[in-house]
């Protein structure tokens, strides 16, 4: 393919202008959604809503980065990547920067990046190889899940270790979602299902505390209203006195007086829903909703299996990330640290939200290439 | 190559993954519908209550001033400790060490810590030591704000008659009290907008808005005369080693009270080392039995209804008067024969008053005990007043006409004594006694109090006559320490036996010894009452309690300037 030029004029008409546009419009209502938390944040005003616009400038490159690199490429340098993310992830193990008690921060000179957001992409691409290298006709059966399941498991642990267990979550839905794509036996989707209610109390054991104390908190926030229930109440009060119209912009009392913590960044959505009521949430919902079809589309014209299993896992880690954050501020799920795609500030998860969205766009302009 | 490639199994599992998701969403969807249009009422009233923390500040107390503008209780700020419970790091550890430092209970403060609320006091108006203390703990959610403290810069000053104020700034006795709502006014509850570090924006000039200073009080109280009444009867009380003592000094003219002093002293500003008994203005809540100076009410009786004449002369059995199976003996074992009523009231002869009540009717005596206010509440404001005693008549029995003759079975406050006694001295009108000249705000008078009259209780030609009689008292009689040089003191001692506690008859060693007079006589200027409250030793009036009343007069009268008369 050396001797063909990058972009086919098919490629460059089959860009997906909606996935694109929806990118778009979602990160500039998470600009204004941030501008509103800035003015009440310490005393100062801040200024993190112009990093989230260089940020969302970045993502935007490393997508375009992406589009230029056909995923097949990606996908043959998959255990490359691979190896080289469960490096990074053991180098932050080691010497990581440590941010309010979580080691997930590797420093290069002024940046700090979280290697666990850009692991799930590389997740993705490496499951995705695997299963297209093991080609089986039927059905997969447990077996066959024995190599995937160590493949996800070690970025897991380390993640998990860190402690991010909103990211090792995200990775164990990725591949019950990938392996549900490729085909499982249901004896075998049963058990998949079991082994993670069985992996519960041990992975209870794994948690922090803190981690266990939210747990406990989704169970009965008021039991500890102003400990670890306080982030739900404060989440549920900023979202329940939005009402229909919301308080307007800049207007949310909750988030406008530091009432709600990490407004910011996992609590955006209660921010939004506060300033634009319920009106405001579901037409941000219909906006994630529209762009959870349009990758399901990509599923389902992939060009090749591994393209519609990369899709697949892409809008996977997509739509956890929406339903369980948008849950989590309504009280429905733990509070561990799942952010809202393109509306959360933080530059690591913002970036490879766009490279996921860009590969998604990939794998879409891809789908009547002929590659030889 | 695309569609046809994937199996329709495929197809399949990708729509189910499409509807879980769809699932999802609607799950979330639903859970949002919930809590922001089900649960609207409820999350927005939370919001509110956090946003919107209501905050009452102290509003200033007016100053009070005595008749002339002089400051005796005034408002100065100090700092009250406050935290906001939802930005403590650690509630415990700093409520153990806020409970050290300021010496307030741990165990209320982690209660409070750990309400869902954003603002509670710690401890109010604290010293400015302790604000020192807490300042340097610099602990994130403790924060001050100034309040009004009540301060009595006259520190014991009429420290009963205006009273103090409790930690929440009311008035807890008084005029602190009875003025409450004048000196403090009540703003409607502040709203001020908290962020979630329990600050309000503009917080400062909130509060200093919300700050509405109360209304000024002027009392009748003069601070000079006050204090020379608080020093003689404190050197009294303490010379006779008294149990305590009471004073009044009144203008007879206006009924307008110029000092009220109890003994022992009281200051408001460390009110809470007294026990609570000890915060009464006796002058105005106790009541006793007047002994002698009752005899003032019965001989002003006696004259106006014309039953008798200063000269009119009664036999007084010799000091031994039997009456309904008591024998009456006169003070000091005196046997008098043949007394003038001018006499009898100098000398202080039971007998004599007895043979005065006698004539003048259980029916007329009883009707100008009460006439004089006697039994009633004057409606002073001021708290706690007592109405006296006296009894119906109907329910008099055999011997009470003789007991109240000379002011036993009856019981009066010395407010109500004063009062009558100052109708005696301005000409025969019973005036409504007041300790409040006006209510002020910024200077300007917002309520004036004027003199009342209650009533007309005796004639200007009578009034004359008893002035007479207690001049002959004072300068004849049991009243000779009163007699002040320059001046024509009208005045009557009284030493009454006090109650027994077991409530049958009087004790035999414990006395109240008491003083009434005014001066000068012709015109007087003030009416002066003085009561001491068990003095050990001497036990009469004329000597314990008329010296006081002596000095009271006498500086008071040059303090006022009351010009003296020569050759008196």
């Amino acid at each position: 393919m050396n001797n063909k030029p990058i972009f086919k004029y098919q490629i460059i008409s089959n860009f997906d202008w909606v996935i694109f546009g929806l990118t778009i419009i979602i990160s500039i209502v998470g600009i204004f959604t941030i501008y509103s938390t800035g003015g009440g944040s310490g005393g100062e005003p801040s200024r993190i809503y112009i990093k989230q616009i260089y940020w969302i400038l970045y993502g935007l490159m490393a997508m375009l980065l992406i589009l230029f690199i056909d995923y097949h490429s990606l996908e043959k340098l998959a255990y490359i990547l691979y190896f080289m993310i469960i490096v990074v992830l053991i180098m932050v193990a080691v010497s990581g920067k440590t941010v309010s008690g979580a080691r997930r921060w590797l420093s290069f000179a002024q940046f700090a990046f979280q290697p666990s957001e850009l692991a799930k992409i590389v997740i993705i691409i490496t499951l995705a190889r695997y299963f297209d290298d093991k080609k089986i006709r039927g059905l997969y059966k447990i077996r066959d899940l024995i190599a995937p399941a160590i493949i996800i498991l070690i970025p897991a642990l380390l993640i998990a270790k860190q402690p991010d267990l909103g990211t090792a979550m995200v990775i164990f839905f990725i591949f019950i979602s990938m392996s549900f794509l490729i085909g499982i036996n249901s004896r075998s989707l049963f058990i998949l299902a079991g082994s993670a209610i069985v992996s519960l109390p041990f992975l209870w054991h794994f948690m922090k505390d803190y981690q266990k104390d939210r747990i406990l908190t989704l169970i009965n926030p008021q039991a500890d209203p102003l400990g670890r229930g306080y982030h739900i109440i404060q989440s549920k009060i900023a979202i329940g006195s939005g009402g229909y119209m919301g308080k307007g912009f800049m207007s949310g009392t909750q988030s406008q007086l530091n009432f709600l913590p990490e407004k910011h960044t996992d609590f955006i959505f209660s921010v939004f829903a506060e300033e634009m009521g319920f009106i405001g949430a579901l037409l941000l919902i219909m906006l994630y909703i529209i762009l959870i079809i349009k990758g399901i589309d990509v599923v389902y014209h992939a060009r090749d299996r591994s393209g519609s299993l990369m899709a697949g896992g892409v809008v996977s880690m997509l739509a956890f990330h929406m339903i369980f954050n948008i849950g989590m501020t309504t009280g429905m799920f733990p509070v561990v640290g799942i952010p809202l795609p393109l509306m959360s500030y933080g530059g690591s998860y913002l970036v490879t939200t766009f490279i996921s969205i860009g590969l998604l766009l990939n794998i879409k302009m891809r789908r009547f290439v002929d590659m030889g | 190559m695309y569609l046809g490639n994937i199996e329709k199994k495929t197809k399949i599992k990708i729509y189910l993954v499409l509807l879980f998701f769809v699932i999802g969403f609607g799950v979330v969807w639903e859970k949002i519908y919930n809590i922001q249009i089900l649960q609207h009422g409820k999350f927005l009233n939370l919001s509110n209550r956090q946003y919107y923390r209501t905050l009452s500040p102290m509003p200033v107390r007016g100053t009070i001033y005595d008749r002339a503008g002089r400051e005796l209780a005034v408002s100065v700020e100090a700092d009250s400790v406050y935290a906001n419970p939802l930005e403590l790091d650690d509630p415990y550890k700093t409520a153990n060490i806020i409970s050290q430092t300021l010496k307030v209970d741990s165990s209320r403060l982690i209660r409070e810590f750990n309400k869902e609320k954003g603002f509670i006091w710690i401890k109010r108006k604290i010293t400015p030591d302790e604000a020192e203390a807490v300042e340097s703990l610099n602990i994130k959610g403790i924060g001050f704000l100034k309040e009004g403290k009540r301060f009595y810069p006259k520190k014991e000053l009429a420290g009963r008659m205006i009273g103090f104020v409790g930690i929440d700034n009311h008035g807890l006795s008084g005029v602190e009290h009875s003025y409450d709502g004048q000196l403090m006014i009540n703003p409607d509850r502040l709203v001020i907008e908290k962020d979630a570090f329990g600050r309000s924006i503009n917080f400062a000039d909130d509060y200093e808005k919300s700050i509405e200073k109360g209304y000024d009080l002027k009392l009748t109280i003069d601070e000079v005369i006050q204090y020379i009444t608080e020093k003689e009867l404190g050197g009294q009380v303490s010379k006779y080693r008294a149990k305590g003592g009471t004073a009044i000094v009144m203008d007879p003219y206006t009924g307008e009270i110029l000092a009220m002093a109890d003994q022992p002293q009281f200051n408001p500003n460390s009110f809470s080392q007294y026990k609570e008994r000890e915060w009464r203005n006796r002058g105005v809540t106790d009541s006793f039995e007047p002994g002698s100076t009752f005899k003032l009410i019965l001989t002003a009786a006696a004259i106006e209804e014309k039953i008798a004449n200063q000269n009119d002369i009664f036999f007084c059995e010799n000091g031994e008067y039997e009456i309904g199976g008591t024998v009456i003996h006169e003070a000091n074992d005196h046997k008098y024969k043949l007394l003038t009523l001018k006499e009898i009231v100098g000398k202080s002869s039971n007998i004599g008053a007895i043979k005065i009540a006698q004539r003048l009717g259980a029916k007329n005596f009883y009707d100008y005990i009460l006439k004089f206010g006697i039994g009633s509440k004057t409606n002073i404001n001021l708290p706690g007043e007592s109405a006296g005693k006296v009894r119906d008549i109907k329910e008099w029995s055999g011997i009470s006409l003789a007991s109240i003759s000379f002011g036993q079975e009856v019981s009066v406050t010395p407010l109500q004594l004063i009062t009558a006694v100052s109708a005696i001295a301005n000409g025969g009108i019973l005036m409504k006694p007041y300790a409040i000249k006006a209510v002020e705000k910024d200077g300007m008078a917002a309520d004036e109090f004027k003199p009342e009259v209650v009533r007309r209780v005796i004639s200007e030609k009578t009034s004359r006559e008893l002035s007479e009689i207690l001049e002959y008292t004072v300068r004849y009689g049991t009243g000779q320490k009163a007699i002040l040089a320059g001046y024509d003191v009208a005045g009557k001692t009284g030493t009454a036996q006090k109650a027994s506690p077991d409530k049958k008859g009087y004790s035999e060693d414990k006395f109240i010894s008491s003083f009434i007079g005014y001066v000068p006589s012709r015109n007087p200027r003030i009416a002066i009452l003085v009561i001491i409250d068990e003095p050990e030793g001497v036990a009469w009036g004329g000597e314990v309690a008329a010296p006081v009343f002596r000095e009271i007069a006498r500086q008071s009268l040059r303090y006022l300037k009351v010009p003296a008369v020569n050759g008196s």
